[in-house]
């Protein structure tokens, strides 16, 4: 790490975080204490991992979403990845450093807004506590590998699309997925075409091993191998499109 | 073509790559079995041969909850043991063309792994569908406690209820995979307690052959869903569907129970309109 890239680095999570971002994590605090303080029916015990999962599971889509609209189009059209081009900073240079500070922004919101009402519900609430250390550890692990793949797709398709159609696309892809996802169960789960060409509609590796670590069912290697294989997809898409793009005419 | 070094690029793709081709090895190399796996007619010979009940694994090579199966559950210690100490192990491929359709249509699968425990004579006793974590396959491999799986085969039913001047309830279900949920109704110490002192229960299985005249003749509703038919003298006086809400509104079900029961302790009055049914007992 080269001291241009730490400083583009702190310019660009100084640039993410304008007074709606500020305002923004308030919210999320607000809705993830909905998520931790009602209650459901039939629960006997104050679970943490399943706890996270709620809050973690809806926090990292939104979030990822919230501070990647326009990641790079927004600098090719107000003119910024040209200004730092002309600087001598290098393409992979800038997009590490905008991606890094992303995922910076992300975190910190999730972790603001997503485990503050998970430890002020360990301390308030009168159920039993359910809490496996490994368990909790290894779901931050994993939604952390989720959301660096979120970034890195809406990266990637900021590099081609203008403004907030990348998030669109994104939450358009997810929903498709799965709604074909539920079609091939019901319809076709008898079909070895269908099964399997489902599996490869939205990269869902670190999904199922989030389900599996949650569920105690087995260690997830091999899910964990398919999230590796889709992440670095989509990195290498990425560093790919941010070498197209021309800054004075926008992607080619 | 832009001459600019993409050499992160060309790095993230490499990797993408060793990733890729390692899960696709890994997740689609066929996966080894330590057990012994019967096809399902050798299983049923078998079965009659040493009067232990069949237990029927379906699967497809493509299904991942199959294989994970196969990699984590199987291999168990304690579920290995339990297999081949209790069960004739039979293993039918969805794919095979002789008798994946048939085995699909007879158990009326509809997902897989489907995994059936079959009597030694082959009625369908109670199955499982989808991935099973070890400890909860071995207790449900194990249990055989279950209040259901006490009840009488319909036609003994009958000639108890008869003998005992009782009233016969009948339980018709599509197969057994809400066994479980069923038996936590029928288990409520209340309705237990209703259960022994009026009625000879019985239940009756769409997916077993045998039942399916009986089902006919009952005229129970050609749903999925569980149905209640009380029986009195092989009179019907009433009938009624176990909708969802009762399992988490469980009054409703006691309800319904109680008001098929007549005066508790043995007596017989009470109900709804009586319809006369003929069980043929050649079926």
């Amino acid at each position: 790490m080269t001291p241009a890239f730490l400083k583009l680095f702190r310019i660009e999570f100084r640039r993410q975080w304008t007074i709606t971002a500020l305002v923004t994590p308030l919210l999320f605090l607000i809705i993830g204490s909905l998520i931790v303080f009602i209650p459901t029916p039939y629960t006997r015990e104050f679970n943490v991992s399943q706890k996270l999962l709620q809050l973690m599971g809806f926090l990292i889509p939104v979030v990822s979403a919230f501070f990647c609209v326009g990641l790079v189009d927004n600098d090719v059209k107000d003119g910024w990845l040209r200004t730092l081009l002309v600087r001598a900073i290098r393409r992979e240079e800038y997009l590490l450093a905008k991606s890094l500070s992303a995922l910076t922004s992300i975190w910190v919101t999730s972790l603001f807004a997503g485990t503050l009402p998970l430890i002020i519900g360990l301390i308030i609430t009168k159920m039993p506590i359910e809490f496996q250390v490994s368990q909790v550890l290894a779901l931050y692990a994993l939604f952390f590998a989720i959301s660096l793949l979120y970034v890195s797709i809406l990266v990637f398709f900021s590099c081609w699309l203008p403004g907030v159609v990348n998030v669109v696309a994104l939450m358009g892809w997810g929903i498709i997925a799965s709604a074909l996802h539920a079609y091939v169960s019901f319809f076709l789960w008898d079909s070895s075409w269908a099964v399997f060409t489902e599996q490869f509609l939205f990269p869902s590796g670190f999904f199922d091993a989030v389900d599996a670590i949650q569920n105690n069912t087995h260690v997830p290697y091999i899910e964990i191998l398919w999230g590796m294989a889709s992440l670095a997809f989509f990195w290498s898409l990425s560093f790919w499109s941010v070498n197209r793009i021309q800054v004075d005419k926008g992607s080619e | 073509m832009h001459q600019r070094q993409n050499i992160f690029a060309k790095g993230a793709a490499i990797v993408c790559a060793v990733f890729f081709i390692g899960s696709l090895a890994v997740d689609y190399w066929p996966s080894g079995s330590s057990l012994t796996w019967l096809t399902l007619e050798e299983a049923k010979v078998s079965a009659r041969a040493s009067n232990r009940p069949v237990f029927l694994d379906v699967y497809a090579e493509w299904c991942t909850p199959c294989k994970q199966m196969d990699r984590f559950v199987f291999p168990d210690d304690t579920v290995k043991d339990l297999l081949t100490r209790k069960f004739t192990l039979a293993k039918v491929n969805l794919d095979d063309p002789v008798w994946g359709d048939s085995v699909k249509k007879r158990f009326q699968v509809r997902a897989i792994p489907t995994y059936i425990v079959l009597s030694p004579g082959g009625r369908e006793i109670k199955r499982h569908v989808g991935f099973f974590e070890k400890s909860a396959f071995s207790r449900w491999l194990g249990d055989d406690q279950l209040f259901i799986l006490s009840w009488l085969g319909f036609e003994k039913a009958r000639a108890h209820a008869a003998q005992l001047d009782k009233r016969l309830v009948v339980l018709v279900t599509a197969d057994t995979e809400n066994f479980e949920k069923l038996n936590s109704l029928v288990e409520i110490p209340e309705a237990r307690k209703i259960i022994d002192s009026v009625f000879v229960p019985t239940v009756l299985i769409r997916t077993n052959a045998s039942d399916e005249g009986f089902i006919t003749q009952l005229g129970a509703a050609k749903t999925r869903m569980d149905e209640i038919i009380v029986l009195d003298r092989e009179k019907e006086i009433g009938r009624f569907v176990i909708s969802p809400d009762m399992y988490f509104n469980q009054s409703r079900f006691l309800q319904k129970l109680r008001g098929f029961s007549g005066n508790l302790p043995g007596t017989r009055r009470g109900g709804g309109p009586q319809k006369r049914i003929s069980l043929n007992s050649s079926q």
